[in-house]
């Protein structure tokens, strides 16, 4: 394996071994060492002393199922700390099967001039780019696909990329050739202020991936396999209706944030939830279940189509309907999976655009419920880049100073997602403490607290939670460091010789002989990194709590945020 | 005592054995005293099954005892354990 390495600012390429100390780290774990080994912790985001690091996990390219998640890591524009931000699509397994481990995109170039990066076998070629500047992602990946074929990989910024907004993502091609996307934390931007348009990728030829104990290797993933499948979430649960399963589970446990966090239940939840998406789906010819990228076994994916039964959007998320839906209380799923589909091509996170259109509706600038109008300022304000564009491009918290809002549902200014904390106060704990900033996926909590999986902890009590969180921060960084898909942690969580079989896995691909502890190590040792980054970088304690509305009582429940200072503080001290 | 039935996801198809004007919303009339587990047989689903059973709002376990005009939200199973696929490995 090696790194990649380009330098925007001298416009050049260099191929380099990787050092001993990367040799065991791959996704969430090689982007932060490297962030944190390379980048000054109090640069601006988007200037020259940024960089952008794409990392496959550990498994990428191999058979072990889910294993082809992309990790993305820089510092942040929008929570001012470390990021990052993983995605589905098949640019991952490309830079592996090149036997990429990580590709790092350094410096500004000088000029006003854009360019592209077409990655092969023997480097990184440094194109200028013209054609599809102003474009959205739709567009420059049918465009590369006809130019170099389906089987050329792409990552893009769309419109907000370009303007270097804070909501910015990077959108990945998937195998279908629609986008999945490294949503959070405007890492677009950051590829958006190093003047990239998109970056192509060529896997032919590559070196491929070194397996020391294939026959090894091959059992324990077919362990791994068998847990997948045979557990009721990521067997049955998830594939046929998605992650939207869980609204209305959230709605009837009181824990679906609705009308920006005032109750914990949506009276129009039924008209968003998976089951009638499942029914929508199916009446429109549309197809209800596929994988994000190859190799993918819980496929909880899917393609929406419209009344027309025209391809509308995929990869429609729960917590993307929750956002526009009862975030915003609108209870139209059309109009929901027609925004999915503009933020997915200008570009743009959907749970932080949601909560900008939040604060937006707060201050009176949009009715309640107004999804029509949710879509028109998406299309016609932040994709234009007009001044009301750029404000909402720039998330809820910059939004909120404009127009003097305080009720603003963000830690470290990014959007706490889809489940209430005070209703499932281990999501709380993990919003408020992660070094990303509020994320549902880097302590997911509502395993435990709703659905019974690695046992059950009542959700709106204080006990055990603060446990729950801590354990499942370090395990999620350890399974982000492989590049596997969150979701297998329900089988992992619930199955004893599925966690053994990852660490199968990793002995047999390494030559190692890594034990349990090794394995929980390396998520403790990566959250240690990445805490470490955000309190060089000037983030304090203070920035580790929950909004202050959060100590209101919450319908239906009337339950509060309970939690002190020295108890948040205390969650990742190890 | 007359109690509320809420079923999601598949276990909505189970209201063609119930006879119950194909809702997934329905009332039953059940005994004093009646745990939850209990309502799951009357209603032909597993209560071996780790189902999510939702009993105003609280997720209640199997031995929870029903009171008079709750409303219960059942889902799939959503948790392992109960039939674990490694148990013969």
């Amino acid at each position: 394996m090696k790194i990649y390495r380009v330098n925007m600012s001298k416009l050049s390429f260099t191929m380099e071994a990787v050092p001993e100390e990367w040799r065991l780290l791959g996704g969430r774990g090689l982007t932060s060492a490297i962030v944190a080994k390379e980048v000054e912790p109090t640069c601006n985001a988007l200037g020259s002393k940024n960089k952008l690091v794409f990392a496959p996990g550990l498994f990428a390219g191999t058979m072990a199922a889910n294993s082809g998640r992309l990790s993305v890591g820089a510092k942040s524009p929008l929570t001012g700390g470390i990021k990052e931000s993983n995605s589905g699509g098949t640019a991952a397994q490309r830079l592996a099967k090149l036997g990429v481990k990580a590709l790092i995109i350094e410096g500004i170039p000088e000029g006003d001039k854009w360019y592209c990066l077409h990655v092969h076998k023997d480097g990184v070629e440094i194109k200028e780019e013209n054609e599809l500047l102003g474009k959205g992602n739709y567009e420059v990946i049918h465009t590369m696909t006809s130019r170099y074929g389906e089987n050329t990989g792409v990552m893009t910024i769309g419109q907000a990329g370009e303007h270097k907004m804070s909501l910015a993502n990077i959108s990945v091609k998937d195998p279908k050739g629609h986008i999945r996307s490294a949503g959070r934390g405007g890492l677009g931007a950051v590829m958006g202020s190093k003047r990239i348009k998109f970056i192509t990728l060529d896997d032919n030829d590559g070196a491929g991936i070194e397996i020391k104990d294939k026959e090894k290797f091959k059992n324990a993933a077919q362990v791994f396999n068998k847990g997948l499948l045979s557990h009721p979430v990521s067997g049955q649960a998830l594939p046929r209706y998605g992650t939207d399963v869980l609204v209305n589970i959230l709605n009837e446990a009181g824990g679906l944030p609705t009308k920006n966090y005032r109750y914990g239940q949506f009276e129009g939840a039924e008209n968003i939830s998976g089951e009638t998406m499942y029914d929508t789906i199916m009446s429109r010819d549309g197809d209800p279940t596929h994988g994000c990228h190859v190799g993918c076994v819980i496929r909880c994916s899917q393609t929406y189509n419209d009344k027309d039964k025209r391809y509308l959007t995929s990869g429609f998320e729960y917590e993307t309907i929750w956002a526009f839906g009862a975030g915003c209380t609108c209870d139209d799923l059309d109009v929901i999976a027609h925004i999915d589909h503009e933020c997915d091509d200008i570009g743009i996170d959907t749970i932080d655009t949601a909560g900008s259109m939040m604060v937006a509706m707060e201050a009176g600038l949009l009715p309640w419920g107004d999804g029509e109008g949710m879509l028109r300022m998406i299309k016609e304000e932040i994709k234009e880049a007009t001044p009301l564009g750029r404000i909402l491009g720039n998330g809820p918290n910059f939004t909120g100073k404009a127009f003097g809002v305080t009720r603003i549902g963000t830690v470290k200014g990014q959007t706490m997602p889809a489940y209430e904390p005070r209703a499932v106060k281990g999501i709380g704990i993990t919003y408020a403490t992660t070094p990303m900033g509020a994320d549902h996926t880097a302590g997911y909590s509502v395993t435990a607290n709703i659905l019974k999986v690695g046992g059950h902890i009542d959700p709106l009590k204080k006990e055990g939670q603060i446990e729950l969180s801590r354990n499942l921060q370090i395990a999620t960084a350890s399974l982000d460091s492989a590049g596997l898909c969150i979701f297998v942690a329900f089988a992992v969580l619930d199955y004893e010789p599925v966690s053994h079989a990852i660490i199968d896995m990793i002995n047999a691909q390494y030559g190692v002989n890594w034990s349990v502890d090794d394995w929980f190590n390396l998520g403790r040792s990566v959250l240690k990194t990445e805490m470490e980054f955000n309190r060089a970088a000037g983030l304090t304690e203070k920035d580790d709590r929950l909004p202050e509305f959060m100590e209101e009582q919450l319908p239906p429940h009337n339950t509060v945020w309970d939690f002190t200072g020295e108890e948040l503080d205390s969650v990742l001290q190890f | 005592m007359r109690i509320e039935i809420k079923l999601y996801g598949h276990l909505k198809c189970l209201n063609e054995k119930l006879d119950c004007l194909n809702k997934n919303r329905f009332c039953l009339e059940a005994a004093q005293g009646t745990i939850l587990s209990e309502i799951h047989k009357m209603i032909f689903v597993n209560p071996a099954d780790n189902l999510v059973s939702i009993v105003d709002g609280h997720a209640q376990k199997p031995d929870y005892s029903i009171e008079h005009d709750c409303s219960i939200s059942i889902f799939p199973p959503m948790g392992g354990r109960t039939h674990n696929p490694f148990e013969k490995i």
